[in-house]
């Protein structure tokens, strides 16, 4: 318990008007106040508190957000919550949880512009380049989607389609003759929104939405990858490779950048990878009131 | 029905007296222990409350020093012990 | 030791707490998991989802499934599951299933308007007998009708047809399976004369090409998608050509994704067809031994009303075939040019040429898949037609991995649907009620005074709904599906018919549906795993499944409700004294004495025990207990006698008992063996029956007389409905993979609800952006016939073309058929759900 007090953002410190609370308080002090019982399980924490589109990094966000709730008020589907004392995310600033209460992803953004000071960046007007925080394929033991069940509603759902998450091909060695599809999270076009957690249909989600800084694992600073840096460049950042011929008997070829030996009769063509808060139910428990109702239209 | 499970830091001299004094209250299991002074418990009690002020009292226990609130199951009425699944 | 819940949740909570303390988890806690698989009972099933047939384990403990997971050692899924499967278990514990028979009344009685009151199963049974032999004095037989269901069990719909057909001596028995697969059962007779694929599901893994037509396979037949994708990924050179009228996900494998303009499929299969012709690729040997070439009578209509103006221009009518000759056939197919088809439908000509290319390579071995795209049509039997005749001019058929391949949608649409016969026209086992030999096949089967079978055709669903609106049909009784919120043309058709005050309509169903809501009385109903049951799936494998719990409450399943109604008719008043006459030793007797207490039916003893697993396990059967013998095994025996000793060979089945020990057989189960591949000699025994000097491995059409299929040439011809100036956008409808159906049950599944709650109408973003539509705003979209709430998604799994609009019929609170029109096939009757106008305006 304890130890997950330090993984905070250590800048937060720094504010000493945040009321900073749950789990510093948490053992004696908090049933000690009374505060009463917060916690309904040790994995619904703050990490999976999501802050909203256009917000700024977590330490300029606690600097800039007066608490003002504007953006609360003005998100349609009230996804927004400030958070109260005794929650595990500094009082008063906006967030959502997305298990319960994802992010539609307004094409307006209606949450931004009310931002009086700016905490969510009035720069943001493509809900498509929103980092909320990234989905993360958590547990790809339990995700049915690697264990070969025909499920991928989290690629389903995803509004920024076939960018965000797509499905990844694989052969089924256990079956040998089904394919698996494997859900790929890519965090360049991933927005945080949370669909896809929202609708995962285990018991615990085994696609969970992150806090950029939990979720993503940094490169070396030193370390550039070769091949990007090259497409960016549009071609080789030195002299190109000259033109290599080879040894070989006759119906063989060797493709030098690709993929080597190649048998002529076997010349398949390469195979590419293709692109690859809601009421429990909506029906009551009470079958005659269901019927008494009639044929209702939704919204 | 209201399951809560909580992590007892007591002082570890103090191990056996303390997890003999939990096990006397309402409600209230004794499920491990470790030499550190740690006990791993649980109160299962129909009242939300009751479970609340069992909390409180084990903070008066001697030799208790703290205790952390780690999971809470509450719903009401359940009807019935229907199979797990 | 018992596990319960409160137990499970004290466990996870000490886990927790020990978890936190960096303590070892006390070994009592660890093994609680395990525990709780103790003394669970394992029993296999089938899945009652979708037409793939996969195999499903459950696990019972203490009368309730708690547990399931795919059958390792099904051929068909081998332990796989899609998101439907994986949730199968808990369709039945929804917490709204009807437990008590339910009627309208206003002050104790029966009324029309009334409020649903709760009444015993005897004041159900007895109301609706009065009501039914009401209509039958009146209007005589044609005045009763039952609309059954694909998710039948095979005896169920065998309980069914004969109750109709030999009991009331009513036709007028249809099943939901008319909306789903009767153009296919039309383009197979009128092909192949005979029923359902030649291939299996083993083609997916020998076929070097997979051609989609009209199917969404990677939505609809999930664990079959995955087995084409596998190959796909596995072979070398293996292609995916997908068509479709918008980009769904079956796209995203696709090598060739083609998007067709709609009903233009007619026109792209006929341009095959002369691609191959023109290129002399046809299989020349092939079409001399084993085709012959027809043509069909055109301009037939759109199966409306005939007072419809489209029937009144229409110049053509019926199916009959005429012979033509092979140079005719080639000039038919001739004006569909490339050009002339490129232009037709929108596809680029590059797209046209790929796909006919794979065709007419003979070294390509070709597997052609389709569903609702193509049956779905108001020329669907000729679509379908269409595919047979371009792999017939090739010869690519009945062999591993070559052949056309008609997927069905339901669990059973081929094992109870087709097989049993449960349709307007048909008997079991492919016979047909018009011709009097097989009339009379089915009367000494079912022992019957001759002349009892009905010999003209009933009606079928859309007509039944007309029939019911005009007054001329007045009991219906539905069950095992939805047919309310399935039918086309909600507020002009269904819904006048099912309130209209001259009607008494009965729905049996688990749960308050659309269609209970506009019923007059609710019969409660087992489902699925609440009896044994039986299935077939879209490769002609019969599974069988035993009862593992018992339903709630009062609830009975289909085969109990049709066989005790059977007990209030005397044969008197069902058949006439005439009619009893001719067999004087049934006069007095009710009709189910008659057609369940025949010797045949109540043949097999029943008692507690006889219902076992390999490992001692005992099962229950409620409804053998009640009737006291093996009603299940009676009437499937009977059900045997038309496959094995009726006119029409080919569709043997083996007995009872060799079902419960496998994992489904796909018949004709000949010597105990399985059928792969049909007409092939070395495949399929029955070709060297049929023709005994048949070379080594050549095929035999056996199901037509002269052995041969016919090609049969369907040219293009527009839809009922297009878009036009105010009604400016193509309406389709459709599935998706988390809901079956109409979601009454997979609506009721918290997390299938939670990851799919509500239809949304797919969008292009340019037609959102005309109409000034956000993704996500609240449209209505309207036809001539009614309107729709909903709201628009531009971003979703579907992405229609410009001028399309892809709206899924899952929603009870968004009922899609209050939009679509009854405009069906006039040869299959089955609905073109795929197109007619609509508009889309900001609600």
């Amino acid at each position: 318990m304890s130890d997950s007090a330090s993984k905070k953002p250590a800048s937060k410190g720094r504010r000493r008007f945040l009321i900073d609370s749950a789990r510093t308080a948490c053992g004696i002090g908090l049933l000690g106040l009374g505060i009463g019982i917060y916690s309904k399980s040790a994995s619904s924490m703050a990490p999976m508190a999501i802050r909203p589109p256009g917000a700024l990094d977590e330490a300029d966000f606690l600097a800039s957000c007066t608490r003002c709730g504007l953006c609360v008020r003005d998100c349609p589907y009230n996804i927004l919550k400030l958070a109260d004392v005794g929650e595990d995310v500094p009082t008063g600033t906006p967030y959502f949880m997305a298990r319960t209460d994802p992010c539609e992803m307004c094409e307006d953004i209606p949450c931004i512009p009310v931002c009086p000071t700016g905490a969510l960046d009035h720069k943001l007007t493509d809900i498509n380049e929103a980092r909320m925080g990234l989905a993360v394929v958590v547990d790809q033991e339990i995700c049915i989607a690697f264990l070969g069940l025909r499920c991928e509603v989290c690629f389903n759902v995803c509004p920024v389609r076939g960018d965000a998450i797509t499905l990844d091909y694989r052969h089924n060695e256990r079956s040998g003759k089904h394919a698996l599809f494997i859900p790929i999270v890519h965090s360049d076009a991933c927005t945080g929104c949370g669909l896809c957690e929202r609708a995962c249909i285990l018991d615990e989600a085994a696609i969970k939405i992150f806090p950029m800084h939990l979720a993503k694992g940094e490169l070396g600073k030193h370390y550039r990858l070769g091949w990007e840096k090259k497409d960016e460049a549009g071609g080789s950042l030195v002299t190109p490779d000259q033109e290599h011929r080879y040894n070989l008997p006759e119906g063989m070829r060797y493709d030098h950048t690709g993929e080597g030996l190649i048998f002529d009769q076997a010349n398949a063509p390469a195979m590419t990878t293709p692109d690859a808060t809601i009421e429990e139910t909506p029906f009551s428990s009470n079958p005659l009131e269901t019927l008494k109702k009639g044929i209702q239209e939704a919204d | 029905m209201s399951i809560c499970s909580l992590v007892v830091q007591a002082r570890p001299e103090n191990l056996s007296s303390v997890s003999g004094d939990l096990s006397t209250m309402q409600g209230v299991e004794v499920h491990a222990s470790s030499e550190a002074g740690k006990l791993v418990v649980t109160i299962d009690h129909p009242q939300r409350e009751v479970c609340s002020q069992t909390m409180m009292d084990m903070q008066n226990i001697p030799g208790v020093l703290s205790s952390s609130l780690i999971y809470e199951y509450f719903e009401e009425n359940p009807n019935s012990d229907q199979e797990g699944d | 030791m018992k596990m319960t819940r409160r137990d499970f949740i004290k466990s996870q909570a000490i886990a927790a707490a020990t978890a936190s303390a960096g303590m070892a988890i006390p070994v009592s806690i660890a093994n609680a998991a395990d525990k709780a698989d103790d003394g669970l009972r394992w029993d296999k099933t089938a899945c009652r989802f979708c037409g793939t047939g996969c195999s499903v384990l459950v696990g019972v403990k203490d009368g309730k499934v708690v547990a399931t997971q795919g059958d390792p050692d099904a051929p068909v899924n081998k332990g796989l599951n899609c998101i439907k499967g994986y949730f199968l278990t808990k369709i039945m514990y929804g917490k709204d299933r009807l437990t008590k028979p339910l009627l309208r009344k206003k002050d104790g009685k029966y009324d029309k308007e009334g409020e649903f009151a709760e009444v015993s199963w005897d004041e159900a049974m007895d109301t609706m007998a009065d009501k039914w032999k009401a209509a039958l004095k009146e209007k005589g037989p044609s005045g009763v009708g039952m609309f059954g269901s694909g998710q039948w069990t095979i005896w169920e719909g065998y309980a069914a047809s004969k109750l109709m057909k030999a009991g009331l001596r009513s036709n007028n028995l249809d099943p939901n399976a008319r909306h789903c697969m009767a153009s296919a059962v039309g383009a197979f007779m009128r092909t192949f004369g005979i029923d359902e694929p030649m291939g299996c599901y083993d083609d997916l893994e020998h076929a070097d090409v997979f051609v989609l037509w009209g199917s969404n396979m990677a939505e609809m037949h999930p664990i079959l998608w995955s087995r084409l994708a596998d190959t796909r990924l596995t072979k070398e050179g293996c292609e995916v050509h997908v068509l479709s009228t918008f980009t769904h996900r079956s796209f995203e494998l696709a090598d060739n994704g083609i998007i067709f303009k709609p009903q233009t499929d007619l026109a792209i299969t006929n341009y095959i067809a002369n691609y191959i012709i023109e290129n002399k690729a046809y299989n020349k040997e092939f079409i001399d031994k084993h085709v012959n070439f027809n043509k069909t009578p055109t301009d037939i209509g759109y199966g409306l009303r005939p007072e419809h103006p489209l029937e009144k221009k229409k110049t053509g009518k019926g199916g009959k075939l005429t012979r033509i000759s092979f140079e005719e056939f080639a000039e038919a197919v001739k004006p569909y040019t490339l050009d002339y088809t490129s232009e037709l439908s929108g596809v680029p000509k590059d797209q046209l040429v790929k796909l006919a290319k794979v065709f007419a390579d003979p070294k390509k071995k070709v597997t052609s898949y389709w569903t609702m795209g193509f049956n779905q049509h108001t020329r669907g039997v000729w679509v379908n037609s269409n595919v047979y005749n371009i792999h017939l001019l090739m010869g690519k058929i009945s062999e591993p991995g070559n052949g056309p391949f008609s997927l069905t949608g339901q669990p059973s649409a081929c094992g109870t649907a087709r097989e049993v016969g449960t349709f307007a026209h048909r008997l079991p086992a492919d016979l047909v009620v018009k011709k009097e030999g097989h009339r009379k096949a089915a009367e000494k089967i079912w022992k019957l005074p001759e002349g009892t079978i009905n010999p003209k055709p009933g009606y079928h669903a859309v007509l039944m709904h007309r029939k019911m609106k005009d007054g001329e049909m007045n009991c219906y009784w539905q069950l095992c599906n939805n047919n309310l919120q399935a039918s086309p043309n909600f507020n002009e058709e269904s819904w006048p018919g099912w309130r209209n005050p001259a009607n008494f309509v009965t729905v049996s169903d688990p749960y308050p549906t659309v269609s209970a809501m506009g019923a007059d009385l609710i019969l409660p109903t087992a489902m699925w795993a609440e009896k044994e049951g039986a299935y077939g799936n879209s490769e002609r494998r019969t599974q069988f499944w035993r009862q593992q719990v018992k339903a709630p409450g009062e609830s009975q399943s289909d085969m109990w409700q049709m066989m005790e109604f059977a007990k209030r008719f005397t044969v008197e008043e069902a058949w006439g004294e005439e009619q009893v006459a001719k067999m004087p030793e049934y006069a007095g007797k009710t009709l189910y004495d008659v057609l369940f207490e025949n010797g045949q039916v109540n043949k097999f003893p029943y008692e507690e025990g006889t219902v076992k697993d390999e490992r001692g396990n005992v099962y229950d059967n409620d409804e053998s207990a009640h009737f006291g013998y093996y009603a299940q095994k009676g009437l499937f025996e009977e059900y045997r006698k038309f496959q094995w000793e009726g006119p029409k060979k080919g569709h043997e089945m083996a007995e009872y008992d060799a079902y419960h020990k496998a994992r489904g057989l796909r018949w004709p189960v000949l010597d105990g063996k399985e059928t792969l591949w049909r007409f092939r000699e070395g495949y399929d025994p029955h070709v060297k029956a049929f023709n005994p000097d048949v070379a080594k491995g050549d095929v035999y059409f056996y199901g037509n007389k002269d052995g041969r299929a016919n090609i049969i040439f369907g040219p293009y011809e527009p839809p009922a409905e297009s878009p036009d100036k105010e009604y400016d956008l193509w309406l389709c409808t459709g599935r998706v993979l988390e809901h079956w159906h109409s979601g009454s049950m997979t609506r009721r599944v918290p997390e299938l609800y939670r990851a799919v709650p509500d239809a949304l109408v797919y969008m292009h973003p340019k037609d959102a952006k005309k109409r000034r539509l956000r993704s996500g705003a609240k449209i209505k979209v309207q036809t001539r016939r009614g309107e729709v709430l909903s709201r628009v998604e531009t971003r979703g799994r579907n992405t229609p073309p410009e001028g399309l609009v892809f709206f899924p019929w899952f929603d009870a609170g968004r009922l899609v058929n209050k939009l679509t029109l009854d405009a069906t096939d006039p040869l299959s009757k089955e609905t073109d759900y795929k197109k007619c106008a609509c508009k889309v305006l900001k609600a």
